[in-house]
């Protein structure tokens, strides 16, 4: 994959908030379940056709960090600014952000009564209002984008993990998301799957799309992302490109980590 | 490699049957015991049905009293009214069927016409000749469906066509018989106007105490919560009682409600008979919802909390949420348990003849307490216990179609 490195030159190198062309702006970000607090002031932020990476042990908050990005989980504390828009109670402001980010989840979560083509064209329907017949078109047309057209009118119970998956993305692209969240999506899967997946992230992101992916397959974070984040503990650890992770790690935990992953 | 099948020593079917004998009934002595003392209870119970049923039995108190099993009091003048109903019934199952599902419409028909000969014997030609007409009602209603080019038959204007006229049948069938005194129905038919009231009326009282119970307002789900705990925790005849104690839906000025209500099918005026009617409707509906509130928790805690999240995701709002993507898979999930509770109802409506409604158990004891039949229960009892066994034994294969055509289980 020659492609793959060339194509996101313009990195960060840290997100510095309220720059112009940052699509996502989090500024300490806490959050609490009870007792327990899962994200210790976390400040960060993407630009516009970014691709990050988040990694770090399991529990260290990075699946919570991704899910207050759409308000699946609502923060406690800080403030979070999705295309201009901050993640508060309002319902309006929530369907706007919803609708510009797409989220692909560790379980795939198709809608298992539904088949596939129903899966992608349910939003465009009842939130878009989108006519049948051009909805079924986009279905078809990103099912060929995920390399899987024939599967359309099958149930997902009916696909392997790697082709749900699949799915789910097509489904999140549907809605021609500004943002794509990937929250660990080739965890479940079986070996020979996961590139598959991966293949279509990476198309993905060469395409431009601005990417948030929570995973631990470091070959394709060193190829794809532009930034890596390594969480623990509820907080940002460390901070950098994919080289100055692999060459260059400077915290303990971090380098830690990486000798058990790699 | 050999393509030449070894030729299989054939073995006869009654080789088959002595070996699985030998292996599974009498492979040692104590088997052999316990076999031949259940052969001998199996073989003596068999024997003294069979007798009764052919030899002992006096069928006449069933035949004379065919009409009251079946209808009651119900006027012969006024009879069309149910084969209307029936008609209407079953051209709309046989729609529905070709519209909705992919249950062979066979089972329906064969039903109908070997139950054909059945009227035939009990009563002559002519209910005979309507059964048959219901049955026809029913294969043309399908085979309409079915034939009409596809557009039609999967096009959203027949369905909602279909679902307009259910919604509309409830009501169409309380104008139909309400020209008839409430006293005089009776037997099978109030049984199942009964039920049928009691399910669709409970179904989606008990979907919206399951939403309301897991809702967030805290007002909602304790009332939604106190009433389901306080309606599990009594009788369903309690409940009877009380809806004729405390559901005084029109009461005539002047007239005692109480224990008098009681009896009052038996002394009362048409529309007071129509409110006992009424009454028990309202409790068995009250009743019944809190279980099918609970069956339908259940079904919802089935549903993974990821799919409530992708589609939250996909920006779905809340009630589309629930439209779409939770009840579906809830009620679906459901299915056998929603019918077991939808045929203890049909059982339970046996309990109203406590409160002074005739229906197929009142009626029951109504004809074994006729002077010219004396002592002959255990005949009215078999034959009203086949009745029930029938509608029940039908509405537990209706559900196994039902979950086969929605692939529970599959998916």
């Amino acid at each position: 994959m020659a492609l793959a490195n060339g194509s996101h030159d313009t990195m960060s190198a840290s997100g510095t908030p309220a720059a112009s062309d940052d699509i996502i702006i989090c500024r300490d970000v806490t959050k609490w379940f009870g007792d327990f607090q899962a994200l210790r002031g976390i400040t960060a932020s993407v630009k516009e056709g970014e691709v990050v990476v988040i990694f770090g042990p399991s529990g260290s908050g990075k699946s919570t960090f991704i899910r207050t990005i759409n308000r699946l989980e609502e923060h406690d504390g800080g403030t979070i600014i999705v295309d201009g828009v901050e993640l508060n109670n309002d319902l309006r402001n929530l369907e706007r952000v919803r609708s510009e980010v797409g989220m692909v989840f560790q379980q795939f979560n198709l809608f298992p009564h539904l088949t596939v083509r129903r899966n992608i064209t349910l939003a465009l329907s009842h939130v878009r209002h989108i006519r049948k017949a051009e909805a079924d078109q986009a279905a078809e047309r990103l099912l060929q984008r995920v390399g899987i057209p024939e599967q359309i009118d099958k149930y997902p119970g009916q696909l392997s993990g790697g082709q749900q998956q699949r799915v789910a993305i097509a489904r999140a692209l549907a809605m021609q998301p500004k943002i794509m969240l990937f929250d660990e999506p080739t965890s479940a899967l079986d070996p020979e799957m996961i590139k598959e997946v991966l293949d279509v992230m990476r198309e993905l992101a060469e395409s431009g799309m601005t990417m948030i992916v929570v995973t631990h397959e470091m070959g394709f974070a060193r190829e794809a992302a532009d930034r890596f984040l390594f969480f623990d503990e509820g907080q940002i650890v460390e901070e950098g490109t994919p080289d100055h992770f692999f060459t260059n790690p400077q915290e303990e935990r971090t380098k830690a980590f990486l000798s058990q992953i790699l | 490699m050999t393509t030449q099948a070894r030729p299989v020593p054939t073995r006869s079917p009654i080789d088959v049957a002595i070996r699985w004998a030998r292996e599974n009934l009498f492979s040692s002595p104590a088997n052999t015991l316990l076999t031949i003392v259940a052969l001998a209870f199996v073989a003596f119970a068999l024997f003294s049905t069979g007798r009764f049923v052919l030899v002992t039995a006096e069928w006449e108190v069933v035949h004379t009293n065919r009409r009251l099993f079946f209808i009651g009091r119900f006027p012969s003048d006024e009879l069309w009214r149910v084969w209307v109903i029936i008609y209407v019934l079953s051209a709309l199952a046989g729609a529905s069927i070709a519209l909705w599902t992919r249950i062979s419409p066979r089972y329906g028909v064969l039903l109908g016409v070997l139950l054909v000969p059945v009227f035939l014997f009990i009563d002559g030609g002519r209910v005979a000749l309507q059964a048959a007409g219901a049955v026809g009602a029913f294969a043309i209603a399908y085979g309409a469906i079915a034939a009409a080019p596809t557009g039609v038959a999967t096009g959203p204007l027949a369905r909602n066509a279909a679902a307009v006229a259910w919604l509309a049948f409830l009501p169409f069938t309380w104008i139909m018989l309400r020209a008839v005194d409430n006293l005089l129905w009776g037997g099978l038919l109030l049984t199942i106007i009964l039920s049928v009231v009691g399910i669709s009326a409970s179904f989606p009282l008990g979907v919206l105490l399951a939403l309301g119970r897991a809702s967030t307002f805290p007002v909602v789900r304790m009332f939604c919560v106190g009433y389901i705990e306080l309606i599990r925790g009594v009788p369903l005849i309690t409940v009877l009682f009380m809806a004729l104690f405390f559901l005084p839906l029109t009461i005539e000025p002047n007239r005692e409600v109480g224990v008098g209500a009681l009896q009052l099918p038996l002394t009362g005026y048409g529309w007071m008979e129509l409110n006992t009617v009424l009454r028990a409707m309202a409790a068995i509906t009250i009743f019944s919802s809190a279980y099918v509130a609970e069956t339908v928790r259940g079904g919802l805690q089935a549903v993974p909390r990821g799919q409530v999240e992708a589609a939250k995701a996909l920006g779905l709002g809340t009630s589309r949420i629930l439209a779409l993507i939770v009840l579906p898979q809830a009620l679906r999930a459901v299915i056998p348990a929603m019918v077991g509770q939808f045929i203890s109802l049909f059982k339970d409506t046996s309990l109203v003849g406590i409160v002074g409604l005739t229906e197929l158990l009142a009626t029951a004891r109504q004809v074994t307490a006729q002077p010219a039949f004396i002592g002959r229960q255990a005949e009215v009892l078999l034959f009203i216990a086949l009745i029930y066994w029938l509608v029940a034994f039908t509405m537990s294969r209706a559900s196994q179609q039902l979950e086969r055509s929605l692939g529970v289980g599959e998916r």
